[in-house]
């Protein structure tokens, strides 16, 4: 992380605004923002502000100003997209469990519908059906002297394959439901996601939009101080000339 | 030796101008960076949520191949289908615990199994597409999203500069122009003064 003037490194993953200009900062950034002490004096810090801005002297307190107005903003923002990104880690948190319920249950599913080795057990519904309902058949084949024959397996075949496509259905449908859960949370999560970075784009285009005003403030404010001396300079010139 | 504070004060409103300038330029530049970590911000949100919907996206292409058979030969091999092996396994154990274990009726059951397997698992192979066709059209819905804020943030940055570039060259402009005209009354005001001296 980097640390975009006054230590606000969340702002700047990538250190992009991190330079290096020491003590020279301070006369040629007063604000400190290019040498990211993001205060008034640069390198020199707040004590050495009259060397680094000596125009200070014509009371628009220029340097400070920016500074402190430029570390509000930042630290606002800071502030702002710190808490907007504690709610989203919450909401991640909350959604979490249903996302791994889909992740544990997804492989069996691919399996179940495409190839693979799943290992599924037996429902208890299954089991009692299927007792019941072989029981039923052999009495209905022995009724009819059918037993051990070959249309009687027919009818145990029958009867078996229809039960266990019912089995089938139910293992399927547990891994699915879990798996459709999932996907309905990560929907959340992209929902929030997408609030989420409105709410922080905001603030970064804020933040950005302050700052630039901070800085052409403080120009303006530099310019009237010059100004200020320029004239006083002009008009010792003119006084001298007038009197010889 | 009158004349030498007054080019330094020209100088010192130049310089006022120059730095305003600077200023100017430099805070367009700060707002521009600002927009790029925003950008890496919504770019790392886009990325969160596309590894999150890649699982189930993969699983809907998984199922192609197979529907693809059933396109192509009207059915396919379930023999290797996790379903059908348990269903054939515990259809097997219920013939044999039932006494009708004749090669006959295992060679039925086979056939039997087979040919009412087709449309459940064709089914199966539609739920799969459709998971993976849902969560591909939740990351498109949410990249539009965030395509519209990344060209939102470009947007800001660019106007950012191109008004600083703007007004800079304007405090530039008024800079020359004013030093040009202090510079072209000196003479006259030189002359005023000493003619009245």
């Amino acid at each position: 992380m980097g640390d975009f003037g006054g230590g606000l490194g969340f702002l700047d993953p990538t250190a992009a605004f991190q330079t290096d200009l020491g003590v020279v900062g301070g006369l040629v950034d007063p604000m400190g923002v290019t040498t990211g002490s993001g205060m008034a004096g640069g390198a020199f810090g707040e004590t050495g502000m009259a060397l680094a801005d000596p125009l200070d002297l014509f009371g628009n307190q220029a340097a400070a100003l920016s500074s402190k107005t430029g570390n509000i903003a930042r630290q606002s923002a800071a502030d702002a997209i710190t808490a907007q990104e504690e709610m989203r880690r919450i909401i991640q948190e909350q959604l979490a469990p249903y996302q791994q319920g889909a992740a544990a249950a997804l492989p069996d599913l691919q399996a179940m519908a495409t190839e693979g080795a799943v290992d599924l057990p037996t429902s208890p519904q299954y089991e009692f059906e299927r007792d019941e309902g072989l029981r039923n058949v052999n009495r209905g084949l022995s009724a009819q002297g059918l037993v051990g024959s070959t249309a009687g397996g027919q009818r145990a075949s029958r009867f078996l394959n229809a039960l266990g496509q019912e089995e089938s259905g139910r293992q399927y449908g547990y891994s699915l439901d879990p798996v459709k859960t999932g996907l309905g949370a990560v929907s959340s999560l992209g929902s929030t996601n997408a609030l989420a970075g409105q709410n922080i784009g905001s603030m970064y285009n804020a933040l950005g939009s302050n700052l630039n005003t901070s800085l052409y403030n403080y120009g303006q404010q530099r310019q009237s101080s010059l100004q200020g001396a320029g004239n006083a300079l002009q008009g010792l010139g003119s006084y001298l000339e007038y009197t010889g | 030796m009158s004349w030498i504070p007054m080019v330094a004060g020209m100088g010192a409103s130049a310089l006022g101008s120059q730095q305003a300038a600077a200023s100017t330029i430099e805070g367009a530049e700060t707002q521009a960076g600002i927009e790029a970590l925003n950008r890496q911000y919504q770019r790392k949100l886009f990325d969160e949520q596309v590894a999150a919907q890649q699982p189930y996206m993969e699983a809907g292409y998984a199922a192609q191949p197979y529907l693809e058979e059933y396109r192509t030969e009207g059915g396919r091999d379930l023999s290797q289908n996790a379903l059908f092996q348990n269903q054939d396994r515990l259809g097997r154990e219920g013939l044999a615990v039932s006494g009708h274990n004749l090669p006959a009726t295992q060679n039925y059951f086979s056939r039997l199994q087979n040919a009412t397997g087709q449309d459940p698992a064709y089914q199966r192979l539609l739920d799969l597409q459709r998971i993976g066709l849902g969560s591909a059209e939740q990351a498109g819905t949410y990249a539009q999203q965030q395509g519209n804020a990344l060209a939102q943030s470009y947007g800001t940055a660019a106007n950012a500069l191109m008004r600083g570039e703007g007004s800079a060259a304007a405090q530039r402009g008024s800079m020359y122009r004013d030093v040009a005209g202090q510079v072209g009354s000196i003479p006259a005001y030189l002359d005023y003064t000493r003619r009245t001296r």
